[in-house]
Formats: structure tokens, C-alpha cells, sequence
């Protein structure tokens, strides 16, 4: 089966179907996704290969990997019973760990206390005796870090009525946006208000969801010539939902702590499928020794060093007993998987048939709202082996408070404990993706382990300069009150140059350097620099921001550059390279040329 | 527009027959047996003597974990080779597996028993694996540990060391048995002359500050999955067969001297001694078993339990009903409980009062007059299963069952449950309890994963790992002779979190999550 084009993210219809925004849609996010695919190809590029480069065989099953919705590392670090060794000085309790999570404080000793320091070093393991720095990823729910984060909504007593979960990527609705903004702000009302009582329902006006400067005023996104999109916005920012009338705010639409890519999760597992070795004779069977090695993602998390070490023992061969080429499966995304529904009960203060109807069932406190519990993987026509749900509610049925208004999720157990936290439903159920592994005809090399020193003058994401300038000045929250700018939340959607012979603005990061640079497009072909596309490099400036996918903020430099591609260039991704003391650096896909 | 997920999921539910008591429910028959083995990387459950011997990432899923813990019980159960102990016998066939009335020894029971292993000195423990077994086997211990009994109690545990007694009237006994890689580890790491079945050997051993992070007190996880296994000392070594250590702990019970449930039961001729020092002979029957097992991948170990369907019902919130089981045609009819009456009469049990998993207080003393309040071990106990065996669980019972041969023995055992690692890493040189749990899944807080024969009056409070976090090495300052009942056992102190271990100089070093070792040594 070849593929032609990337499905959208549980192959979702936010459009019908035959509908030009379907279309225009469909062709923006295959452009997105084979980039990002272009990206993450690691050397050996062989065993990770393009869905859009190969046939797939029909019978070709895609395997899901999943991993618990809670922060591992919010365990691992101040938890009383951290999952692995070492022990942490904190030692919170449970239900301490639940506000952490919850709303970024825990209560300690009558105090309103926030996220504490943990260690810098994490390989071979944290060292508690070593260095602290600040905890992190930063931002308003960056704790939430599993490729899950959630929203709670509380009463007037404080009890929990609403957790919305979600697991939708950031840069599919950076996308959708420059389609149809109107389609956002009504999927954003929608599904925020899924099952709501009136009450609670709020409205969303176009304007909360737009990118402002610091005067207050609409960035213009120069894909589109519209108003930008605000990923950090009234509505999708921080971890409370207050239902309050006009004083409404919160909620969770799509990811926002700066690892929860969908860039990054491509990036983690094209580099995991370098068959690193590390030290101790573990081979890939130890996952944290793994993650340490291939320095692919965030040591400690429930996700990252799962993700890593499955891809790696599928290319290895320890997966399937054969070596296997792997990739993310159509459609690519993550996804959450719904929970064991015999975690749920009524509590004491529910009587069947009295407070709520006598065909009611605990789990119908849970709800899919966008995404599907089954979905037909087209390459089998069998359904998936997980579900597909992208965003779900926990609240209680109108139906039941119909028959009891006072119903709350605290009158409802969840694993004989009642609900709440936010929480301890995410520690219920787990967030997937799925790989879908493709016959090799080779055994893969063994890699050394990963440098961890990066490479000066190395690119690094490419962004509009109209929109880096408005989010480079943008401070976002956080409960540490760590610094860091909004651009940590732009994505890596190629910016779409017009072939026309217009100069263009882009800002490109890059590792720090103090050896003279030259940037340049490169040919479709990845090789040297197309001479039709002019680029200027018109200033260097210090900057400090998370590269999207990153878990940390660092000092990276920002390079503003013209770019201006020739009429008759034809439409594609096209690599940049950056020259410096005679090597070039490269990053795929960075550019898109819209010959119109 | 919202899509309720009970319109999905929970129509599986429904298929749930719900019963009253007096035999196992039964799921709606099917055509044929679905494999929930089938994925790619997936352990397959197959009617063959293959011993899985890593977890790999594609295992790291309940249903897969269970698929896992199958292949394992019918390794295990697997005729062994008479002429190679811990092997399985390669002429047997698939076709006699469990055949009623064998009474030759399994693959698992031709594992040295850990009291062969803890109780000779170290140069004749290095030649004991090829000893050959005893045709009838000796039981003497009435709870899982024998005579020795762990003080939890500083980790808000209780209840070990207590017996529990089938409707016959008869205590279950056990009996623990090692591989031959964990035989292996514990008798050729040898210090000063004193291996691992000592206190020295093991005190020893776990100071060792090992080399590249590995070394220590680390049982084998065997060379699968291009793992290699280290020595105390940190040097590479290979143990055994190279599959990783295993542990197993199996609970008896004795069979009506007619034979007439002898269908239904792995069988085993013992000679079992009352706690008056009664000896019997007689046909036990296997009721539960459990198989843990160090693989590469799985660090803290895979926790399997399996129980035979007749022990009891599920406790269902205080109203027992049978529990639910798979279709399996070639299953008869349940003969009852063989822990519970479906009949108890509180105002004629004067001792439990019918209620389920009651804690025995002091055993009444042998041969004297009963004092106050005391507990025989004849009465008959009420014994119930807390949590029911899951969806996952039960789909690979079913389908493992439909592999059996119809007269097999091993139609009438069930998974319970598995524990595994989602963060195995391998325990570092010098730890001491507790150890981290690697993420055992499911963790307590999912749900409890207990045998009821094993972890009888444990149900509602802990896991395997729960506790086995906390075993250490044996400690002779841990170790007391007190006098119960009548009759001497051996009380160990597990130490608990927020001890201080090191102040007296002797830390307590963790023994790999086994309680065999502080259990089991005595010189």
C-alpha cells in the first residue's frame, strides 16, 4: 500500500471530507508531518524510514506503544515511593502529589509550596548530592509532560465536577488555524463545553485566540495574511478551568508544555532507532542506561524512555525476534487510551436508580469528545489495538444530574478512593502512538553513545520573523517563576515562501558560535545551496527561549534573515543550511516553497 | 455528538454471566478461542516446553504479561527430564501433559527446594542440583515461609506465618523451590568460603561495591536479549542455563484418599507433617503457585500467580459469588470450594464465625489442653477472593485452556494476575531496602495482585512487591527462636522506611527482592 498523503491525527473530520478547508487541511498537515519525518531521520537513515518513500504490505500490523498519562517525573522526583531508585528528599505524599500535579502547589506545613529543585545530573542516575537547578519543562502546565495534560473544574465548595483531558498535538491546531480560524474557536467552544451544564458553559470569542504584540495588537501570521494563533491562549493555558460567567477562563485544547511535540516525538523516535550501546552490558534491555546513551529525551518520564527503548528493540530485533525498520503509523499521533472501566464505582452516597438511572454505569463518567475508542487502521482494515480518543471528559452525566444536581466526581471511586484529583484519573489510563515496523533486509550497526555537546552554529528551527518577534517578548507563567519566552511555544511548521520574488523575513535559531555564518536554502535534493533563493543574514542576537520539543530554555542565537525565492521555483520542503568554518549544518524541511 | 464510551467498551461486560454461588461462572460461549497472544512481540502461549526469557518492550502490557506468565506455567508443569533436573523431559508429549494421576515430578518440582539448598554446608550445596529428588516429597511448612516468620510489622504489615485450612479439615502446606541459575548464583559466589546460603556469604556479597554499576547482591536475569549477567564482584559470569533466576512458591492441599478429585488437580505423592508431628501420607493436590522470574527487561522481576478454579469465590463486597472463568468444554462441573462452604453456619463455626479470610489467632497448643480462644488447625476457614481476576487475564486463561488436552489436569488453573516492571533497571552494587519497585505494574494502587492460598489475609492491603521491596539479606541480629503455640519459630525482622541501618554498622542490604534468603539461612 502506498501512501500519498498523512492522515489527520485519528484520521478526525474537523471539516467534511469533500470539503475544500478537508483539502487544503489534508495537504498542510502532509506537508507538516513528512517534514518533520525528513527531521528526524537519523544516520543510518535505513531503519527509520518515510511512509511516504515505501509500500507498505497490507498485512503490515501497527504495534502501540503506550505509557501511564501521570508525570513519571513528578513521581520520580518528590514522590514518598518513587518508581525507580534513587529516592528523592521531598518524599510528598500521594495526595500531595495530586495537588502538585493538579495546579502546580502542594500544601506543606501550612504552606503553599511549588515545584523544589531536583537534580541537574540524571545519568547514570539523579544525583541528589550533585547540583539542583529548577524544576521543569517551565510554563503554565509544563509539569505536564507525558504528552497529556489536563484542566480541572471545581464548584463553589472546591469539589472536582470536570477533568478535560487532552492529547492532541500543538501543531495540528497551529495548522487547522491557518485554514479556518472560525473552525477553532467553534471546536474550542465545543468541546470545552461538551456536556456542560449551562452554568459552566462558556463562550469563546475569535479574539481570545489571537497572538497579540505588545501594544495589544493582532500579529499577522504571513502564511495567511490573517491574524495569528496564540497556542498559549485564554482558553488553552494552565491547569484551572474556571467556570465562573464572565469571569471564565482555562481550559485544555491541545498540548502546551514545550517537550509535547509531535515534531519531538517523530525526533525521539528516528534517533532511538540508533542502536547505541551503553555501558554495563545491559544492552537495550535497561531503559534509563538506554536514554542515557541516545540522549533522546527526558530521563525519568513514564514516556520518553519507554518510546525510546521500544523503537530501538524493534530496530534491534529484541521486539519482533527479527531486526525491523520502523516509523510512527498512519495516522501519526498520540493518542489516549481509555481507562479500565472496572477502576470506576459509585460511591456510598449513589444509589442506583435514585441519584442516578438504573442503567447507569460508573465508567459513563467518562466521555470521548474528539477521537474515537475504535478506529480501522486502512492498512488491515482491522481496527487499531488501542483507541484513538483525543480528548475526554471526566464529569458527571447530565442524566444523573437530572436526578441529584449535587452529584459531584467526588461522589464517584475511582479505585475505591473518591474522585479528587485530576490526577488520579491520569494515573488510570495511558497516552500511545503507534509504530508500525516494516521488514528489514539488514542488521543494524552498532552506534556509540551519544555527545551531548552540541554543535556551534547548528540550526535549529526556522520561524517567521513577524511571529518570533511578537512571542520573543511574551513571558509565559509558571509556579517556579521561571523565565521563558512564548516563542518556546511556536512549532516547527515550515514557514510557506512565496515563489514570487518577494523578500521575505524569517528568524532562524542556532546553536551559539563566534565564528562567522552563511545561511542558504538548500536544493529540493538536500544537497548545496539553490542559487535561485537569495538569503541575507541581516543580524546575530543572542536569545533565550525552548526550542519547541526541548524541556529547557537555553542561549541559543537568533539569526533574522531575507530570504527571496525566484518565480518559477517549484513548491516543496526545502532544507537550510548554515556554513560556518567551512562545514555545513543542516536542518531539513525548513522552508516551504509555495510556487503558488 | 459525544461518543460515551460505554457504547464501545463496556457491551464486553455484558457478555459477564452473572451466577449465584455453588459453581464458577461461565463467559458467553464462542466459536472458536480468540489468541490475545497474537501481537507482534508477544510472548505465544504454545503447548511446548519453551521457557520466555526476556521482556521486551512489546511485553510491557497487561495482556502480554499474562501471555508471558502462561508460557511460563507450562514450562514449568512440563514433565521434567529424570535424567536432567530443571529441564523439561524432551520425549514428553503435548499430549500428556496433565494427565491425570502423573504423579512424576514437573519441571519445577525437580528445582532444588530452597531448604536443600539453605541447610547443607557449602561444598555439598555445590553438588546438590544433581542429587535425585525424592519420589514422595516431604512437606512440613504450614504458611509459605516455613518456620520462619517476617515481622512486617514496621511496614504496617501483618499476617505471615499463618496457616490456612481447606473444608476438610486439612492445613495447606508448602514448599519453595530454585532453579538452577539462582542455585547456581547462591553457590558459586563463594567469600572466604562462605557462599550465599550464609549469612557471611551474603553480608559479603552485598558490600561489594561492584564495577560499571553492576555487581552486588543481583541475582541472574540470564544472557537473552544480549544482556550479561555479573558477579558479586562485578565480573561477567553465566549461570545455570543462562534463563534467569526463578522462584517458586507452591501450595498443597491433600486429596479425598478415593482419588475422585485427582481430575482436576496436578497431583504429587507427599508425606506431610502435622504441626503435632503427625506424619501422613497422601495424594496433594496443587491449589496455588507462584513464578517469579528474573529476565532481562524485567529487573524486578515478572510476578506470576496461578490458582486451581475450585479454591474459592470472589468476595464480591461481602456477598460471594462464584468467579467468573472462560468457556473451557472440557471443564466439569465444580465439586465446591475447596476453601469455602457455601453453607457455614456462623452460630456452628465457632472459630471464624463464617467469616471470609479471618486471621487465625494463636494456633491451639499440640498435645495439651486448648487454651482460651485458641485456633486449631483443623477448623475449616472461609477463604474469598478480594480482588477478581481481570478481563486480560481471563481471555489468556481461555485460551490457554483451549490448547490443554481435554483430560489434562492444568483445564482446572487460572492466572490470577502478573506484576511487572515498566521501569526495570538493575538493582546497583550496595543497595539496601527499600528497593524502588521499577514501576511495578499493576501497582497497589491499580490493584492488589494476591493469591489466595498464598497471600490469604493480604488481600486488601499489598502486593507482591509491596513487601518483597523490603526483603534483606539474613542477619543472625535479625533472627530470634520465640515459642508459639507450643512450638519454636524462627522470627525475622524486616527492617521498614526511616530505619536507620547504618547507625549499627550493618546495613540492610537488600537480597534482590526474594525472602528466601532472609528466610531460609541459618548459619
Amino acid at each position: 500500500m502506498q501512501l500519498t498523503s498523512f492522515g489527520l491525527p485519528a484520521f478526525i473530520e474537523d471539516f467534511p471530507p469533500t470539503s475544500l478547508d478537508y483539502a487544503n487541511l489534508s495537504n498542510r498537515w502532509t506537508i507538516d508531518v513528512n517534514g518533520w519525518i525528513q527531521q528526524a531521520t537519523p544516520d543510518p537513515a535505513y531503519f527509520f524510514y518515510n511512509p511516504l518513500d515505501v509500500d507498505i504490505p497490507r498485512d503490515t500490523a501497527a504495534a502501540l506503544v503506550s505509557w501511564v498519562a501521570f508525570s513519571g517525573r513528578i513521581d520520580q522526583f518528590y514522590s514518598s515511593t518513587p518508581p525507580v531508585s534513587p529516592p528523592n528528599p521531598y518524599r510528598l505524599t500521594q495526595d500531595q502529589i495530586y495537588q502538585l500535579a493538579d495546579t502546580g502547589y502542594y500544601i506543606a506545613a501550612g504552606q503553599n509550596t511549588t515545584f523544589q529543585d531536583i537534580p541537574s545530573q540524571l545519568c547514570p542516575q539523579a544525583t541528589w548530592s550533585g547540583t539542583l537547578k529548577t524544576f521543569g519543562p517551565y510554563g503554565p502546565r509544563g509539569w505536564m509532560d507525558e504528552y497529556c495534560e489536563w484542566t480541572t473544574v471545581r464548584n463553589g465548595d472546591s469539589k472536582l465536577v470536570r477533568v478535560d483531558f487532552a492529547c492532541e498535538n500543538p501543531e495540528y491546531w497551529n495548522t487547522l488555524w491557518k485554514v479556518s480560524p472560525e473552525k477553532v474557536r467553534s471546536l474550542y467552544e465545543f468541546t470545552l463545553n461538551a456536556g456542560a451544564p449551562a452554568a459552566n458553559q462558556i463562550k469563546v470569542a475569535l479574539d481570545d485566540l489571537v497572538l497579540k504584540d505588545a501594544n495589544g495588537n493582532p500579529v499577522i501570521d504571513p502564511d495567511t495574511g490573517q491574524n495569528a494563533y496564540n497556542p498559549l491562549n485564554k482558553w488553552n493555558s494552565g491547569p484551572i478551568a474556571m467556570r465562573d460567567g464572565a469571569n471564565s477562563y482555562g481550559g485544555v485544547m491541545h498540548l502546551t508544555s514545550t517537550p509535547n511535540t509531535l515534531q519531538t516525538e517523530l525526533g525521539l523516535a528516528g534517533a532511538a532507532t540508533v542502536q547505541y550501546q551503553p555501558p554495563g552490558g545491559t544492552g537495550n534491555n535497561d531503559a534509563q542506561a538506554l536514554i542515557c546513551c541516545g540522549n533522546y529525551g527526558q530521563e525519568y518520564r513514564h514516556s520518553d524512555p519507554t518510546i525510546g527503548q521500544t523503537v530501538n528493540q524493534v530496530v534491534g530485533g529484541q521486539y519482533a525476534g527479527v531486526p525491523l525498520r520502523a516509523c510512527l503509523a498512519n495516522p501519526v499521533g498520540l493518542y489516549i487510551q481509555v481507562p479500565d472501566p472496572t477502576s470506576f464505582a459509585f460511591g456510598s452516597s449513589i444509589t442506583v436508580g435514585i441519584d442516578v438511572p438504573a442503567d447507569a454505569k460508573p465508567i459513563d463518567i467518562y466521555q470521548v469528545v474528539r477521537g474515537s475508542a475504535v478506529v480501522v487502521d486502512p492498512v488491515t482494515g482491522q481496527p487499531f489495538g488501542g483507541n484513538m480518543v483525543l480528548h475526554a471528559v471526566v464529569q458527571i452525566p447530565a442524566s444523573w444530574l437530572a436526578m441529584n444536581p449535587n452529584l459531584t466526581l467526588a461522589d464517584m471511586l475511582i479505585n475505591s478512593q473518591p474522585i479528587q484529583w485530576g490526577g488520579q484519573i491520569a494515573n488510570q489510563f495511558k497516552i500511545g502512538l503507534y509504530a508500525r515496523p516494516l521488514s528489514a533486509n539488514q542488521n543494524p550497526p552498532p552506534a556509540p553513545c551519544s555527545s551531548t555537546t552540541p554543535t556551534p552554529g547548528a540550526p535549529l528551527q526556522c520561524v517567521w520573523a513577524a511571529l518570533w518577534n511578537a512571542m520573543s517578548v511574551i513571558n509565559e507563567p509558571c509556579p517556579t517563576g521561571a523565565q521563558m519566552p512564548l516563542t518556546s511555544n511556536s512549532t516547527f511548521i515550515a514557514p510557506w515562501l512565496p515563489a514570487n520574488g518577494s523578500s521575505q523575513q524569517l528568524v532562524l535559531t542556532c546553536n551559539p558560535t563566534t565564528e562567522p555564518l552563511t545561511v542558504q536554502i538548500q536544493l529540493a535534493d538536500g544537497s548545496g545551496p539553490d542559487p535561485s533563493i537569495a538569503v541575507t543574514l541581516n543580524s546575530a542576537t543572542a536569545t533565550f527561549y525552548a526550542v519547541p520539543g526541548n524541556s529547557y530554555p537555553g542561549n541559543y542565537t537568533a539569526l533574522a534573515i531575507t530570504v527571496t525565492v525566484a518565480s518559477g521555483t517549484a513548491s516543496g520542503l526545502r532544507g537550510i543550511q548554515i556554513t560556518s568554518s567551512g562545514a555545513a549544518m543542516s536542518l531539513p524541511a525548513a522552508v516551504y516553497i509555495n510556487a503558488g | 455528538m459525544i461518543e460515551m464510551y460505554r457504547r464501545t467498551l463496556v457491551a464486553s461486560l455484558a457478555a459477564v454471566l452473572s451466577l449465584g454461588l455453588g459453581g464458577p461462572a461461565v463467559l458467553a460461549q464462542t466459536a472458536s478461542v480468540t489468541n490475545p497472544c497474537s501481537a507482534i512481540g508477544v510472548t505465544q502461549v504454545q503447548l511446548k516446553p519453551v521457557l520466555p526469557a526476556y521482556f521486551s518492550t512489546a511485553m510491557k502490557n497487561q495482556t502480554a504479561a499474562d501471555c508471558f506468565a502462561w508460557q511460563e506455567f507450562i514450562y514449568a508443569n512440563w514433565k521434567a527430564d529424570p535424567n536432567n533436573p530443571g529441564l523439561p523431559d524432551p520425549n514428553a508429549q503435548p499430549s500428556s501433559f496433565g494427565t491425570p494421576n502423573d504423579t512424576a515430578a514437573t519441571v519445577w518440582e525437580s528445582f532444588l527446594s530452597a531448604t536443600q539448598v539453605f541447610s547443607q554446608p557449602a561444598a555439598r550445596a555445590r553438588t546438590a542440583w544433581m542429587a535425585k529428588r525424592p519420589v514422595v516429597k516431604m512437606l512440613t511448612k504450614l504458611s509459605k515461609l516455613g518456620d520462619a516468620v517476617l515481622n512486617l510489622a514496621s511496614i504496617g504489615q501483618a499476617g505471615d506465618g499463618k496457616w490456612i485450612t481447606d473444608q476438610r479439615g486439612v492445613p495447606a502446606f508448602y514448599e519453595i523451590r530454585l532453579n538452577l541459575d539462582e542455585y547456581a548464583y547462591i553457590t558459586t559466589n563463594v567469600f572466604n568460603g562462605s557462599d550465599l546460603a550464609t549469612f557471611a556469604g551474603q553480608r559479603a556479597c552485598a558490600s561489594q561495591p561492584g564495577k560499571n554499576g553492576r555487581g552486588g547482591f543481583n541475582l541472574p536475569a540470564g544472557n537473552a536479549s544480549g544482556n550479561t549477567d555479573v558477579d558479586c564482584l562485578g565480573n561477567v559470569a553465566t549461570y545455570g542455563q543462562g534463563v534467569g533466576a526463578i522462584e517458586i512458591k507452591a501450595a498443597w492441599v491433600a486429596l479425598p484418599a478415593d482419588g475422585s478429585l485427582n481430575y482436576r488437580y496436578k497431583t504429587s505423592l507427599a508425606q506431610y507433617t502435622l504441626p503435632g508431628g503427625e506424619t501422613v501420607q497422601a495424594t496433594m493436590g496443587l491449589v496455588g503457585l507462584h513464578i517469579i522470574h528474573k529476565v532481562p527487561g524485567a529487573n524486578q522481576f515478572i510476578w506470576a500467580t496461578f490458582e486451581q478454579i475450585d479454591n474459592d469465590p470472589d468476595d464480591n463486597n461481602g456477598n460471594p459469588v462464584a468467579p467468573t472463568l472462560p468457556a473451557n468444554p472440557n471443564r466439569k462441573a465444580s465439586p465446591g470450594y475447596t476453601f469455602f462452604n457455601t453453607s457455614c453456619n456462623p452460630q456452628t463455626d465457632t472459630y471464624y464465625h463464617c467469616v471470609p479470610n479471618t486471621l487465625p489467632g494463636d494456633a491451639c497448643p499440640i498435645g495439651k489442653p486448648p487454651t482460651p480462644g485458641c485456633f486449631p488447625y483443623s477448623a475449616p476457614m472461609q477463604i474469598t477472593r478480594i480482588t477478581p481476576v481481570d478481563s486480560q487475564a481471563n481471555s489468556v486463561n481461555g485460551y490457554a485452556w483451549s490448547l490443554q488436552p481435554a483430560d489434562s489436569v492444568f483445564n482446572y488453573y487460572r492466572l490470577i494476575d502478573v506484576q511487572w516492571p515498566n521501569s526495570s533497571s538493575p538493582v546497583p552494587p550496595k543497595s539496601t531496602v527499600p528497593l524502588s519497585t521499577g514501576d511495578i505494574t499493576p501497582s497497589s494502587a491499580n490493584r492488589i495482585v494476591a493469591n489466595t492460598t498464598l497471600e490469604t489475609y493480604m488481600q486488601t492491603k499489598n502486593s507482591c512487591m509491596d513487601c518483597h521491596q523490603y526483603a534483606s539479606i539474613a542477619q543472625p541480629s535479625r533472627q530470634s527462636l520465640v515459642l508459639r503455640a507450643g512450638r519454636y519459630v524462627r522470627r525475622v525482622l524486616i527492617m521498614g522506611p526511616n530505619k536507620a541501618p547504618a547507625a549499627t554498622g550493618n546495613p540492610a542490604y537488600a537480597s534482590d527482592y526474594s525472602f528466601v534468603f532472609p528466610a531460609e539461612t541459618r548459619q
